[in-house]
């Protein structure tokens, strides 16, 4: 038996908000991705850096603890800007990875079967459509990064001894601002490779290559002309002398976290960092607004 | 005849648009009413740039548009909550079940999700891939995605309609089901559709209303139902012999109709206001003319589209 009329029916009930509707791409990536399980065991595993970050705090702090493991408190780890510049790199390598599954599957599904103008024909403009796409890449990649951070910045002010948060006051926003650039860069270099190569399998290994050999190409650079302007290309590089910046330590001391830096890759500028990721974030922003186009038009 | 039947659609006032240096649409301008219209052209006339420019997908580098009275420049955003779009070339979502993928639509168009969903079955139902519906699109036959992109376009209950070749690459029964299916759209009196085709029975059976384009000029706007009418005064007459009083045709014409030479020993003739088919018989006995054929001749689109094509 028939469910509906098979007559033609207008819809005249109210319309959602133009918020509403912005939420509605986030809400539709959300469930396909967290229906994948590799995407969702790449995610749940983000959190187990934190996560023993959290147990470090805690053990470093707990004095009966370490007085039964006959441990001497100037053996520990420092939790200081270096231990969560570390925790940084680490959740940017997780949230390069997750970068590497979503975006690809955010924008490729949508332009290589021409879906494209069903979306802009609607009232969703193309900067609201990439803005949705991004959005979804932005909270995930939030929650494995500066979110964590500042819950263990937290755990870690609440139980140490001393004015600990007042002499690493500078951690905080450090974590925030240096968390938010990493994940524009990653969101917009991952959406624009995805709408540039279109084809998703091509897209993942386009955005590894561009990350491994611009580093590597960075790094010939430095040592064929003896310089630390090659770390410019090398989008990790340049995000390690920004996030060392602003949380307030020396990329070129070396100390229990810091030794991953290349000697010269540790000396580039904090004004030229900037300025690559600045211009790597307006190339892939011209790329989509290339690409992303309800009707491609050959002149 | 409702209102919305009679208002303008469409208002085209000097529009053009280029490809690079390439004119593709030269400043046409124009009004049409109706609730279902053709656009009609050969292959690169620029039906689709039309809709896609009313669209927004196009830039104007002159000139604009009002679609159900908002300027397409200005406006867009209102404009597109009432617009349904079925583009011309495949249009889905990889990976994404025909249900799925018109629910997204809809609410991207705005309807609260619960609605989006009901509104999806139903709208699939309608088109007839309801036992289909959960199937992913890229498994679908062409028939069957040209049906998606037709519920997608209707989900949301648009005022009007844009139908982009709707019936590329379908045989003969899936044409029938899509052309049936648009003329339910259109008898519904809720939507108005703008059809573009390269294929006149497709217009024709569909649309009351027609503008044909050619090198991105208008050449020819006219109201079919309009034209149906005059035709119910064409005839077609082939005539022998006379007593040198003059043809039949010459006879009619100097009775104040209007005639014109057909194929052969054809004739076309528009019959003046006050005469009728038995004037005509009883003309050509008064003369000892023979009237070997006498037939209805309907102006077809064919006809108007041809002549609209050696004109320009």
């Amino acid at each position: 038996m028939a469910v509906f009329d098979r007559r033609y029916r207008p819809w005249d009930g109210a319309r959602t908000s133009a918020f509403h509707r912005l939420l509605v791409l986030p809400r539709y990536a959300y469930r396909d991705l967290f229906a994948s399980r590799l995407f969702t065991g790449l995610y749940f595993g983000s959190f187990l850096p934190p996560l023993g970050c959290a147990v470090a705090i805690w053990a470093v702090n707990n004095a009966p603890l370490l007085a039964k493991l006959g441990i001497e408190t100037g053996d520990l780890l420092k939790i200081n800007a270096s231990f969560f510049l570390w925790l940084l790199g680490v959740q940017f390598v997780c949230a390069a990875a997750q970068t590497l599954v979503i975006a690809p599957a955010l924008v490729s599904p949508d332009l290589v079967n021409g879906a494209l103008p069903l979306y802009l024909s609607r009232p969703v403009s193309r900067a609201q459509y990439v803005a949705g796409k991004f959005a979804v890449l932005a909270v995930l990649l939030s929650t494995i990064t500066w979110v964590p951070g500042l819950l263990l910045f937290g755990l870690q002010s609440s139980v140490a001894s001393g004015p600990w948060a007042a002499s690493h006051l500078r951690i905080a926003p450090g974590l925030v601002i240096g968390s938010l650039l990493g994940i524009t860069v990653l969101s917009v270099l991952g959406l624009a490779v995805s709408a540039f190569v279109r084809r998703r399998a091509i897209a993942r290994g386009v955005f590894i290559g561009f990350l491994v050999i611009t580093a590597a190409i960075g790094e010939n650079l430095n040592h064929a002309l003896d310089t630390c302007y090659g770390s410019m290309l090398s989008v990790f590089v340049s995000m390690k002398v920004i996030c060392s910046w602003l949380l307030g330590w020396n990329p070129t001391r070396n100390d229990s976290f810091g030794d991953s830096f290349s000697d010269r890759g540790g000396h580039l500028p904090v004004s030229a960092a900037v300025l690559s990721l600045a211009f790597l974030i307006v190339c892939a922003l011209l790329l989509l607004r290339r690409r992303l186009r309800a009707v491609e038009v050959v002149s | 005849m409702t209102e919305s039947a009679t208002a303008p659609v469409l208002e085209l006032e000097g529009l053009t648009v280029r490809y690079g240096r390439r004119e593709v649409l030269r400043g046409i301008s124009g009004s049409l009413a109706g609730r279902a219209i053709g656009l009609l052209g050969p292959n690169g006339a620029g039906k689709t740039t039309l809709i896609q420019t009313l669209l927004g997908f196009q830039k104007l580098v002159s000139g604009t548009a009002r679609l159900l009275g908002l300027d397409i420049r200005t406006e867009s955003a209102r404009l597109k909550e009432l617009v349904g779009y079925m583009p011309e070339n495949d249009a889905y979502i990889a990976g994404l079940s025909a249900v799925r993928m018109v629910t997204l639509m809809a609410e991207l168009s705005g309807l609260p999700p619960d609605a989006a969903l009901e509104r999806a079955h139903e709208t699939l139902f309608y088109v007839g891939l309801f036992e289909a519906r959960y199937r992913p699109l890229e498994s679908y036959s062409l028939g069957m995605k040209q049906l998606a992109k037709l519920a997608q376009a209707l989900v949301h209950g648009p005022r009007i309609v844009f139908l982009d070749e709707p019936t590329n690459g379908l045989d003969p029964p899936a044409r029938t089901r899509m052309i049936k299916l648009i003329r339910e759209v259109v008898a519904s009196g809720r939507v108005q559709v703008v059809l573009s085709s390269h294929l006149l029975r497709d217009v024709e059976e569909c649309c009351d209303s027609v503008l044909v384009l050619k090198d991105g000029r208008i050449v020819q706007s006219c109201n079919l139902e309009a034209e149906r009418r005059t035709n119910r005064r064409l005839l077609e007459i082939e005539t022998r012999g006379g007593n040198g009083s003059g043809s039949l045709v010459e006879l009619l014409a100097a009775r104040g109709c209007e005639c014109a030479p057909g194929r052969g020993r054809k004739s076309k003739v528009v019959l003046a206001e006050g005469l009728e088919i038995s004037d005509v018989y009883r003309l050509a006995a008064e003369h000892d003319i023979q009237i070997r054929h006498l037939a209805h001749k309907r102006d077809s689109l064919e006809d108007i589209f041809m002549a609209a094509m050696e004109a320009s």
